[in-house]
């Protein structure tokens, strides 16, 4: 036992001393993992939304001043941006505005959108004929979801205000409409103020969902803690390749001990890079959960799953690039996959499934049991099972294939 | 000379294709993740997910039997009114508020809408007091779930209130206007009422002004992941490629191959230019191999939408673009280290991040203000965006001549700096 922890804090030691693991181990994924969670928070982009209004009738003038007063507040993200005046000075507008800038703006993901009152607007919605407004979206991948949805939202006000008129001028002989339509328009407008059916929302915990770290944080650290551990592989194959494990079979011991010394120092450096990475998500304001046992329960359990998959490894490619390219390989694709890159509930349940072949999977799970539903230790048991057992497997097959020589 | 650079450029270029390790990292790796995220997102910009646990507790009254009838198919005619939601959603009447509570914290529904009986309180006109509001209790570990639910619950309030309002407006407003214009109030009254009782689904759900959703050039497409993602892996794998054809120039050095070849009448320049033409077709061969490839893929995975664009020229100016400063870029990172093994480590760090960064991995246009310039200074952003627009935009030259001008600019930057430093190096 003694000889196995030697060799295990040996290559401990080595591993830390060295500066590639330092840049790759630790470096590289927390820059990721802050990168991604400022990305994936909801809050924190300005979206930039121009509006051309080709109709410039009371109507159309109508709407953008709903769109600037509903979404355009002080602390929103997103800011309205009309070509006729009243952009604030954050849209960067030109000052010569020519029938190009709008798309060129959008091209350049100077704005995220551009909504386009057609001409004719205000006389069909007058004449009570239905209109339609265009929304032109950019290449800002992120943008469309959250802009759409309060375009929609803010549209479906004006479409309550025109349903009221309409139904009220219904009752009205027609000659009358033209001036009944502003005034009942005026007034459903000013009611909306005061909607009678609120809608309140409560979250299971607080700003859960608007924090992006809490998704990039458990998903970068358990993706490069899986390639790293992975990469024992690469190393046992190039002790092989190099004949220091052949040195050290000379050594008063029994090979095994060699060889488990080698994997548990590997091990022990997935310990301690996924505690710094943990340490380091939490400075970010990653939410891990309170329930310290659990995260160390998945600590534990997780990285001697991916140091059984390295040892498997091991056993199945003849050079140590080959290790490197396949443990990379490996990882990269069973990260989305297990929904590092992503929140597994948008992923179809088929590939759910097939997620749930990656222990990243099971990992993601765990930290969401803790992080998002107050789970203990109790409550990981079945995510650790899986990965234990996944261990256990991988553990036996590396071991019995494992070439010493 | 030009024979020489031939020769050392094609040795280059076979051993990389004749390499099995380096096939793997090369070709099969963003192959399969490409297929990964194919079948991850669908096409037609939906994300398939699956149906959504909701339940809802009735409290009484028309506005919670309409919010059951929404979320939990039922006999009645207004299935179809709210198919597209049931089609979405697993909706469930809940009898224990507490138990259902708990679901939701434990992560089993999604979200818990509770409606209060309003019929007391909407009754009245005006108003005699605020009636208490709808509540939706989500789970937070379901954002995209629980946003869904969200949306839908304010949309089927705001059809209430429509019809809510339509009375209280619409009563005022033609009192006001009967006492300007001498209309009949009461039968106009008396009408509009009638109206909202026999038909409030229509107001409710009325929809005059339609949102019309569309691309740059104002046509009607869908977006397949696979037209950012495709491109994104193969500039990814591609960078990696090139590191590695830089390093190379050190592994010849620790290997004194280097040294070897400059004692024939070879000068360092040919040299350099073979490596560079070498690397640079590789990554450029690489690219071809991977839009054929993806290409096909798409197709076997049943995808309409071309992946690539069809704008050949296009196509080909980014790749030449696009491979060129990753060429550079593979050179500036073995030129700055010390070993091929630093490189090595250098590389894998400098181009996970700067994939990262360049929104390889995701698309990272959300970052705060502050930020939003970083992504700017990669090839990897410019390379996505201009296949992207390619693709998805049906753009033309001159739309991506900025992303083309940004890549070469990159490229000859990157170059002269690597090329600087390596000259330095190579003094044997």
């Amino acid at each position: 036992m003694k000889s196995i922890i030697t060799i295990a804090q040996y290559d401990l030691l080595r591993s830390v001393k060295e500066r590639e693991s330092f840049l790759i181990g630790l470096l590289m994924p927390a820059l990721m993992m802050l990168l991604l969670g400022l990305a994936q928070s909801n809050n924190s982009a300005t979206i930039y939304i121009d509006v051309v209004d080709n109709d410039h009738s009371d109507l159309s003038r109508r709407l953008v001043a709903l769109y600037q007063e509903q979404m355009s507040g002080e602390d929103a993200s997103f800011v309205i941006c009309p070509y006729d005046g009243g952009a604030p000075d954050g849209c960067g507008l030109p000052e010569t505005i020519t029938s190009s800038t709008a798309n060129d703006r959008l091209e350049n993901i100077e704005s995220s959108g551009l909504l386009v009152i057609p001409a004719g607007f205000g006389d069909a919605l007058k004449a009570g004929e239905d209109a339609a407004v265009e929304y032109r979206r950019s290449g800002d991948l992120n943008a469309p979801t959250l802009a759409e949805q309060q375009i929609q939202s803010v549209l479906s006000q004006m479409n309550g205000s025109l349903a009221i008129a309409r139904v009220t001028l219904d009752t009205l002989p027609a000659d009358q409409h033209d001036a009944a339509f502003d005034i009942v328009l005026d007034r459903a407008d000013a009611a909306w103020q005061q909607r009678p059916v609120a809608v309140q929302t409560e979250a299971t915990t607080e700003d859960a969902t608007t924090n992006g770290f809490n998704q990039s944080g458990p998903g970068m650290a358990l993706m490069f803690v899986f390639i790293f551990v992975l990469n024992a592989a690469t190393m046992l194959v190039a002790d092989r390749e190099i004949g220091t494990l052949q040195r050290l079979y000379t050594l008063p011991m029994g090979k095994w001990h060699i060889i488990a010394g080698k994997l548990l120092g590997r091990y022990l450096f997935g310990v301690l890079q996924f505690t710094i990475l943990i340490v380091v998500g939490t400075m970010m304001g990653v939410e891990w959960g309170s329930n310290v046992p659990g995260i160390v329960l998945i600590v534990i359990v997780f990285t001697f799953t991916s140091t059984a998959l390295g040892l498997l490894l091991a056993t199945l490619v003849k050079t140590s690039a080959q290790a490197g390219n396949i443990a990379l390989l490996m990882g990269l694709t069973l990260a989305p996959l297990g929904g590092a890159w992503w929140p597994m509930e948008i992923v179809p349940n088929f590939m759910q499934i097939v997620g749930h072949l990656s222990p990243i999977a099971w990992g993601m799970d765990a930290f969401g049991e803790l992080m998002y539903y107050g789970g203990g230790v109790i409550d990981i048991l079945p995510q650790m099972g899986a990965l234990l057992l996944m261990g256990a497997i991988f553990f036996a097959l590396g071991v019995r294939s494992f070439r010493y020589e | 000379m030009l024979a020489k650079i031939y020769a050392i450029a094609w040795k280059d270029i076979y051993t990389a294709f004749k390499d099995r390790n380096a096939i793997l990292l090369m070709l099969a790796m963003p192959l399969i993740l490409s297929v990964i995220i194919g079948l991850v997102f669908g096409s037609g910009g939906d994300v398939s997910i699956n149906p959504i646990r909701v339940g809802v507790e009735n409290e009484g009254g028309a506005l919670g039997a309409m919010m059951q009838s929404a979320f939990v198919p039922g006999d009645g005619a207004a299935n179809a009114d709210f198919q597209t939601i049931h089609d979405l959603t697993d909706g469930e009447v809940v009898t224990d508020p507490d138990a259902a509570r708990q679901q939701v914290e434990d992560g089993d529904l999604t979200a818990l809408i509770t409606v209060p009986n309003l019929d007391a309180y909407l009754s009245a006109t005006p108003p005699d007091a605020a009636p208490p509001p709808i509540t939706v209790y989500y789970d937070s570990g379901s954002s995209i779930g629980s946003s869904v639910v969200r949306s839908i619950v304010q949309s089927i309030a705001d059809g209430w209130n429509t019809v809510f309002l339509a009375q209280q407006v619409g009563t005022d407003a033609l009192a006001s206007l009967g006492e300007q214009s001498g209309i009949d109030t009461q039968n106009a009254q008396q009408a509009l009422a009638d109206t909202l009782q026999n038909n409030p689904m229509a107001v409710a759900q009325s929809t005059t002004i339609t949102l019309n959703e569309t691309d740059l050039q104002g046509e009607t497409r869908d977006y397949d992941a696979l037209q950012y993602f495709a491109p994104s892996m193969a500039i990814l794998f591609m960078t990696f490629t090139m590191a590695a054809g830089g390093r190379s120039i050190l592994n010849e050095q620790k290997d004194w191959t280097l040294q070897r070849i400059m004692t024939t009448a070879t000068p360092r320049g040919t040299f350099m230019i073979g490596k560079l033409a070498g690397t640079y077709l590789t990554g450029v061969i690489q690219m071809v191999i991977l839009i054929v490839a993806t290409t096909v893929v798409a197709k076997m995975m049943g995808r309409e939408a071309s992946v690539w664009g069809t704008h050949y020229v296009g196509i080909a100016l980014l790749v030449l673009a696009v491979s060129f400063a990753a060429t550079s870029l593979g050179l500036l990172i073995a030129a700055a280290a010390k070993t091929a093994e630093q490189a090595d480590a250098y590389s894998t760090a400098a181009l996970f991040v700067l994939g990262m960064l360049g929104g390889s991995f995701v698309p990272i246009e959300g970052l705060p203000d502050a930020l939003s310039w970083l992504p700017k200074i990669t090839l990897n952003y410019w390379g996505i965006r201009g296949f992207f627009a390619l693709a998805y935009d049906k753009a033309q030259l001159s739309d991506i001549s900025t992303h083309l001008l940004a890549l070469a600019g990159m490229g000859i930057v990157l170059f002269a700096i690597s090329l600087w430093r390596f000259n330095k190096r190579l003094d044997i």
